[in-house]
């Protein structure tokens, strides 16, 4: 095992975070890395620096919560509360940052993460028509007008409320 | 930044529910390919299994109504009397009778029979495909069925439906008094969808018959799946009161005992259920308990898990019948929700205990006897999970070129309906017109 406790992160846009080791094992992608004493130097990462923020932060809260499980602190369990809520909310309102960060937790498996950010994104789209998915995943339409209408038909129901 | 890997949007459908997953088959090729694949659907239905409630499909049947008498009750809502959580539901089954029954629910669908058993179809009612299952060619129909049920059978892969019926010798009827020398034959027949082909059940219930329903328990007829085996309350035949659960293994056929909480006497109602995957048992009696068997076949795992603030009073005696539905929660544990359905007499109940609340019960009556004996009325409920799941060998809905093509077959039955009669008419007026002359 390292002898550091801390690990460094490079992000795409060469930004260097400097993050607890016990934060960044949430990562399975980064907790090999640690096992494998493949994390002494720095660890270069395709996420951008916006988005590596985020993570790490993300981590960091989750971190703190799990700590803190036993205490019953009713303040600070409020205050990770209203961060989570204004997380969900900052993800919600940027498509951008969403979409980065569903590919950055999917990149370094942090599952806990993955999942919100799904849910998230399943809760956007569930109500949206076919029209305005294409636009929220930059789809294009490939069907030709028939098999469109065939497709429509088998599930008519499901297009109406 | 928009383009999602598969296996990352494959994380964000699966959480989606059915009804957006049709709308976006439209989205492109890709979607249509990725929400079309029976994996996906296993995972889909996995998920919703875990973290949604179920629905509870309610069969309420007019013989006068046109209305489709199908409506859907989302558990999830938080009061049983919000208007939204009931929505109708297309039935694609157009028969005459409108007789529904249903038979069994596994992986979001739903087995039904029509027209006195005669047809069987397995149906998801969430995408509308569905599937008729072939006639037993041996079957007759002067039995009465008392139980059966629908389930899924891992070790060959397939769904299983299963009817156990007895025959009732009539003419012996006014000498014997006991329905239990009265019945001369019982048997038991399996469908299995990976055959697609019905056979005879060689196993049989053994010493507890399942024709010595008892009076007081007015066992419910479908069988309750936990652990791929189907579950029925059935009556000790040699001490009046006694009950047992016995279970029919839709793997190996074969009938067996499942241990029973640690009390003998039937309680005045019971009913058997699924709370978080394990078999539960709700006895009513001057308090009514909820049982739960944390471990599968375990004597002594049977625990009791809630109290329910419900009595029956000493008069309702025998006119109880009573069902666990369904629960809300994954786990099984404290803050469960259970939604059940309770017969009194004739009326119907549909009741929710919720522990978290205040007011821990909330009832709601879903049909009077009234209605039942007034309207001629069925009322039938199961409970079921959204899923895109296709029943085996499944064609899609009905279109309305196939609708119109079942009304002609109705309009030509009744053409030649009528003039049979106007044969017989003819035949006999000629008769008795050669007899005068």
């Amino acid at each position: 095992m390292a002898t550091t406790s801390t690990v460094k992160l490079r992000s795409g846009d060469n930004e260097v975070f400097e993050v607890e080791k016990q934060v960044m094992i949430q990562s399975g992608t980064i907790r090999n890395m640690i096992e494998d004493d493949a994390a002494d130097g720095e660890i270069p990462l395709q996420i951008s620096s916006r988005n590596l923020a985020k993570v790490v932060e993300w981590c960091k809260c989750m971190q703190h919560r799990d700590r803190n499980n036993n205490n019953d602190n009713k303040e600070e369990e409020e205050e990770e509360e209203e961060w989570e809520k204004k997380f969900d909310e900052e993800v919600s309102e940027d498509k951008d940052l969403h979409f980065g960060l569903l590919l950055a937790a999917n990149y370094l498996e942090i599952p806990a993460l993955l999942h919100r950010l799904c849910q998230l994104a399943a809760d956007i789209v569930k109500g949206k028509t076919p029209e305005e998915i294409r636009r929220t995943f930059n789809i294009k339409k490939d069907f030709t007008p028939e098999e469109e209408e065939a497709v429509m038909d088998e599930h008519g129901w499901a297009f109406h409320d | 930044m928009s383009n999602l890997p598969d296996d990352v949007l494959i994380e964000v459908l699966s959480r989606l529910p059915v009804k957006s997953l049709l709308r976006f088959k439209c989205a492109c090729k890709q979607w249509l390919s990725l929400i079309s694949d029976p994996g996906f659907a296993l995972l889909q239905y996995k998920r919703t299994a875990r973290n949604s409630p179920p629905k509870i499909l309610l069969s309420k049947r007019s013989l006068y109504s046109k209305d489709s008498p199908l409506r859907s009750f989302d558990c999830s809502t938080t009061s049983l009397h919000d208007q939204r959580a009931l929505t109708r539901l297309h039935f694609p089954f157009i028969r005459p009778d409108g007789m529904v029954r249903f038979i069994g629910s596994c992986h979001g669908l739903i087995c039904l029979a029509l027209d006195n058993y005669r047809e069987i179809f397995i149906w998801n009612p969430s995408t509308g495909a569905y599937t008729k299952l072939p006639a037993d060619p041996d079957a007759t129909y002067d039995y009465d069925i008392v139980k059966y049920g629908f389930g899924y059978d891992s070790s060959t892969n397939g769904y299983k439906v299963m009817f156990y019926f007895q025959e009732i010798d009539h003419k012996r009827e006014d000498n014997l008094q006991d329905d239990n020398s009265r019945c001369i034959d019982i048997q038991g027949i399996v469908f299995a969808a990976k055959t697609n082909s019905w056979k005879k059940v060689e196993h049989s219930f053994g010493s507890i018959h399942c024709c010595c329903e008892a009076r007081n328990l007015q066992g419910r007829p479908m069988g309750t799946l936990v652990n791929e085996s189907l579950h029925w309350l059935t009556n000790n035949q040699c001490e009046f009161g006694m009950f047992g659960i016995t279970a029919f293994d839709l793997a190996t056929d074969k009938f067996s005992r499942v241990p029973k909480p640690d009390f003998d006497y039937a309680h005045q109602a019971m009913g058997l259920g699924v709370v978080g995957g394990r078999l539960c048992l709700l006895a009513l009696g001057a308090n009514a308990e909820l049982w739960v068997m944390k471990e599968y076949g375990v004597k002594c795992s049977w625990q009791k898990l809630y109290c329910l603030g419900i009595s029956i009073g000493a008069d309702d005696y025998g006119n109880w019948a009573a069902l666990i539905l369904s629960q809300c929660c994954a786990g099984c544990g404290e803050d469960d929700i259970i939604t059940m359905t309770l017969k009194v007499g004739e009326n119907k109940f549909m009741i929710r205990y919720n522990p978290n609340q205040e007011m821990k019960l909330e009832q709601l009556m879903v049909a009077t006897s009234e209605e039942i004996y007034t309207h001629f009325a069925q009322i039938e409920e199961i409970d079921y999970l959204e899923s895109l799941i296709s029943p085996p060998g499944s064609k899609t809905l009905i279109s309305s070129q196939q609708a119109s093509s079942i009304l002609s077959v109705y309009k030509k039955t009744i053409y030649e309906f009528v003039l049979r009669v106007f044969t017989i008419f003819m035949m006999l007026f000629r008769s008795y017109s050669n007899k005068v002359v």
